[in-house]
């Protein structure tokens, strides 16, 4: 009796699960339809038109290397705003992270606030902060610092202050056990961990910065992304092809040398005295360098604290609602547009992780060591430029927008994908096969439960970044709410560019907040 | 008259002098100790604990995974907090009543008692000499200590007691990350040290290492107990240690102790049925 209960209990479960299963199909179908309707996405359209791509890729070439000399000036001047914006953002994070942890302060009346903050700054994608602060500070390189500096910040903080809370426990334990003192702890147990993650998430932001720097110029804040603008606008494709290269070389270079430092921290390498005085001055010399060539005027600046204060003042003021309704109905756009990109690039990566990494494909090494350049040349293209060659190629829309963000996310897609196949723990394998299983069932039963969640939950992550990208593409053309925040850009409007603003933070923060429970699930399981 | 006047005041004298520790005063005594982890499902993990410790004593205690052996130590010295546990009954430690000690009283009363850890708890980026020394913070300047600069003799003893565990001089200036199971455990037992503690409290300090290596660092925890006389209390979850190297054999099950006695008095039969035999406790 009890059994046959406990039987029909046990079968409709089982019939609750597989009508969820229908339902999720179906909605997750629904969701795909209405998003690739709302981007315009035709595969006919990409197959017709994407030949003019390789038309246009080759109406550049060869590149035109005559204006070199007068590309030298600008591409330094990328690298100083980058340098110059990464250090300042790294300084301010530094307060936000000891009071937005709660290693120092439990209170929750200042811990609470400070992560608000910090959460609004993160939502704000880093061509807006450039729009905001060209309209701030007039063109020129100081906007780009202004820009750099917010932007970094944003991530160190966030980044380092999610280390904090993560850091190990034990240690601290062990310190707390001899009757060590709070600030004691955080000197000999906090400290050591958090520093190493701290420089970790400064050079990661280097990185981006560099990216995000070569592109500012497009909206007027300073760097190589000036002349960029200047030379498709004149269909120079020659002169474009130029440029797009040596931006691709300075991203390569920062990539490489980045990574070396960082590997040297994380493999806690000692460095010889001499170098590391060497190393130190190097980086003092660059910031002072940078400082100095870029002219930073204070009256400016006040002027700039000013902009902000009458900008955050007319949203509170007098907003323009009237644009309420186009602001959303484009955000959702922008949404879209992440949605289906990184959608596309997940289901290029996914083979490419498998590809690019040594194990389990049984590959030769050099394939697998081939296949993982492609994403980390990929990477080294910011959207906005593939956003740009995607617009000359199909005109400008939502469906540039799309193509940019799902190649571009190849870069890290594809990256760490590769890096979780290799991270596939050999035991369960070496279970199945020694039970004699084929390499198909070895590939469903111990590799897929190992990678798909992590798969998943990278996929995810990346569409929270995607979101950000999506929600500034159209300030080249390529749709979403950026093409709303450039018209107002243009006629000068700052309210409409306010009501963007309150429609990008929310929005962007309840898919972080989102993503991120989801994430956290796929992974605890 | 002559030595029968005498023989009230000889026989504990006598007694204690047999059985080798002073029967004076315990170092620790706990009374009906209770812990309980709150949450959806609270969890007992200690039920009505009483146990007094004498000095230069060398417990083990033993118990089956969840009978609540971390617990109890991580109560002495009130680690179990940090997991937000509700301790309850009386511990006092050297005449202090633990459970009531203010924060600055608390830190005090830690700094007289070593604490090892399975996990060993070293901080991995830090150099095995900074990871000793941090056993002597409590005693240490707060300036001196944030700038890290320690006074010579405390370098100098953190050296010695490197050294006194087998870790040898060229390797004190290794980031603790590049040292083995092993090699870590004993940074963590030199740590302890560094505090001159009254009192050792040991958490599975071996559970990690491979046998031979166990025996090793078993080996420095009862060289350290008779050689200096600390009281010292070790989980072990392995009847073989336990019975090599136990002195008097605390044994829990459940959150209740169900034997307390000199190895001497102990049937190792009837003992690993009882402790480790198929009960209903454990996990
Ligand atoms: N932080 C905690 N939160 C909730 N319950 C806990 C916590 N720590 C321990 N417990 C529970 O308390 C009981 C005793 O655990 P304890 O860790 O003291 O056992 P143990 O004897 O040390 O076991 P092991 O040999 O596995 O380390 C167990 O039932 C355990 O599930
Ligand atoms: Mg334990």
């Amino acid at each position: 009796m009890a059994q046959g209960i406990a039987e029909t209990r046990l079968s409709v479960t089982i019939w609750l699960r597989r009508i969820g299963l229908v339902v999720g199909l179906l909605g997750l179908g629904a969701l795909y339809g209405w998003a690739l309707r709302g981007v315009e996405f035709d595969l006919f359209s990409v197959f017709k038109y994407g030949g003019k791509f390789f038309e246009l890729l080759g109406r550049m070439y060869p590149p035109d290397f005559s204006p070199l000399p007068n590309l030298v000036r600008p591409l330094l001047q990328t690298l100083q705003m980058a340098t110059l914006g990464t250090f300042i953002g790294a300084l301010m994070a530094l307060p936000l992270v000891v009071f937005g942890s709660q290693l120092v302060v439990r209170s929750a009346v200042i811990y609470w606030p400070v992560r608000t903050v910090l959460n609004v700054m993160r939502t704000i994608p880093d061509l807006l902060y450039a729009v905001l602060f060209v309209a701030a500070m007039g063109f020129g390189p100081a906007a780009g610092v202004g820009a750099l500096s917010f932007f970094a910040c944003g991530i160190i903080a966030k980044l380092t202050s999610e280390s904090a809370d993560n850091i190990n426990p034990k240690p601290i334990e062990a310190v707390e056990a001899v009757g060590a003192g709070k600030l004691q702890v955080i000197r000999y147990a906090v400290l050591p961990q958090l520093i190493p993650a701290y420089i970790d998430h400064v050079i990661y932001v280097f990185e981006l910065n560099v990216r995000v720097s070569a592109v500012m110029g497009y909206v007027g804040a300073g760097g190589i992304g000036m002349q960029l603008t200047t030379a498709m606008e004149w269909r120079n494709y020659p002169q474009v092809l130029t440029i797009a290269l040596l931006i691709f070389a300075l991203v390569l270079v920062i990539d490489l040398l980045a990574n070396r430092i960082r590997d040297a921290f994380v493999q806690g390498i000692a460095w010889p005295r001499p170098l590391r005085f060497l190393g130190l001055g190097a980086l003092v010399a660059l910031i002072t360098w940078a400082f100095i060539s870029l002219e930073i005027d204070v009256d400016r600046l006040i002027r700039g604290v000013d902009y902000f204060r009458n900008l955050v003042w007319a949203i509170i003021t007098e907003p323009a609602t009237e644009y309420l309704g186009l602001a959303i109905q484009r955000m959702v756009q922008s949404v879209q547009i992440a949605l289906v990109g990184t959608t596309i690039s997940f289901l290029i990566s996914v083979p490419l992780g498998f590809l690019a990494s040594r194990r389990h494909v049984g590959m030769p090494v050099v394939f697998a060591v081939g296949m993982k350049q492609i994403p980390n040349v990929i990477r080294a293209f910011p959207e906005l430029i593939l956003a740009i060659f995607f617009i000359a190629t199909f005109g400008p829309g939502p469906l540039a927008g799309v193509l940019a963000i799902a190649i571009h996310s190849v870069g890290t897609l594809g990256k760490f994908n590769a890096e979780i196949v290799e991270k596939i723990r050999k035991e369960p394998v070496e279970a199945l096969q020694s039970s004699g299983a084929s390499r198909l069932q070895i590939f469903r039963y111990a590799v897929l439960p190992q990678v798909l969640p992590e798969f998943l939950a990278l996929f995810i992550y990346r569409f929270e970044i995607s979101v950000r990208a999506a929600s500034v593409l159209g300030i080249v053309g390529a749709g979403g709410i950026g093409s709303l925040i450039n018209e107002a850009q243009s006629y000068r409007a700052w309210d409409i560019v306010g009501i963007c603003l309150v429609v990008i933070i929310p929005t962007v923060m309840v898919i972080d907040f989102l993503s991120a429970r989801i994430r956290k699930k796929l992974i605890e399981g | 008259m002559g030595l029968e006047a005498l023989s009230p005041f000889c026989i504990p004298l006598l007694y204690s002098f047999k059985i080798g520790v002073s029967m004076a005063t315990p170092i620790l005594r706990i009374r009906n100790l209770t812990v309980i982890y709150p949450g959806v499902h609270p969890v007992k993990a200690l039920d009505n604990v009483s146990l007094d410790i004498y000095p230069g004593e060398f417990v083990v205690v033993a118990g089956v995974s969840g009978s609540g052996k971390s617990t109890l130590l991580r109560a002495i010295n009130r680690l179990a907090e940090n997991d937000h546990a509700r301790i309850e009954g009386e511990i006092y430690f050297d005449g202090v009543n633990v459970l009531k000690a203010s924060r600055r009283q608390l830190r005090e009363l830690r700094s007289h008692i070593g604490f090892i850890f399975q996990e060993y708890n070293v901080v991995e980026r830090l150099p095995v000499l900074t990871n000793t020394l941090v056993g002597s913070l409590a005693h240490v300047g707060l300036l001196r200590s944030l700038l890290g600069r320690f006074p010579r003799e405390q370098i100098e003893r953190a050296r010695q007691a490197l050294v006194r565990v087998g870790i040898p001089q060229p390797r004190h200036g290794d980031r603790a990350a590049r040292l083995s199971g092993g090699q870590k455990q004993r940074v963590g037992i030199a740590r302890a040290l560094m505090q001159k503690p009254k009192l050792i409290l040991a958490d599975e300090p071996v559970a990690s290492l491979d046998p031979i290596t166990a025996n090793v660092v078993m080996n420095i925890f009862k060289k350290i107990n008779e050689d200096e006389g600390i009281t010292t209390i070790i989980n072990l979850h392995d009847p073989v240690l336990t019975f090599k190297y136990g002195k008097r054999i605390i044994g829990l099950k459940g959150g209740r102790i169900i034997y307390d006695k000199p190895i001497s008095a102990i049937n190792r039969e009837t003992f690993e049925e009882d402790i480790y035999g198929t009960g209903d406790s454990g996990d």
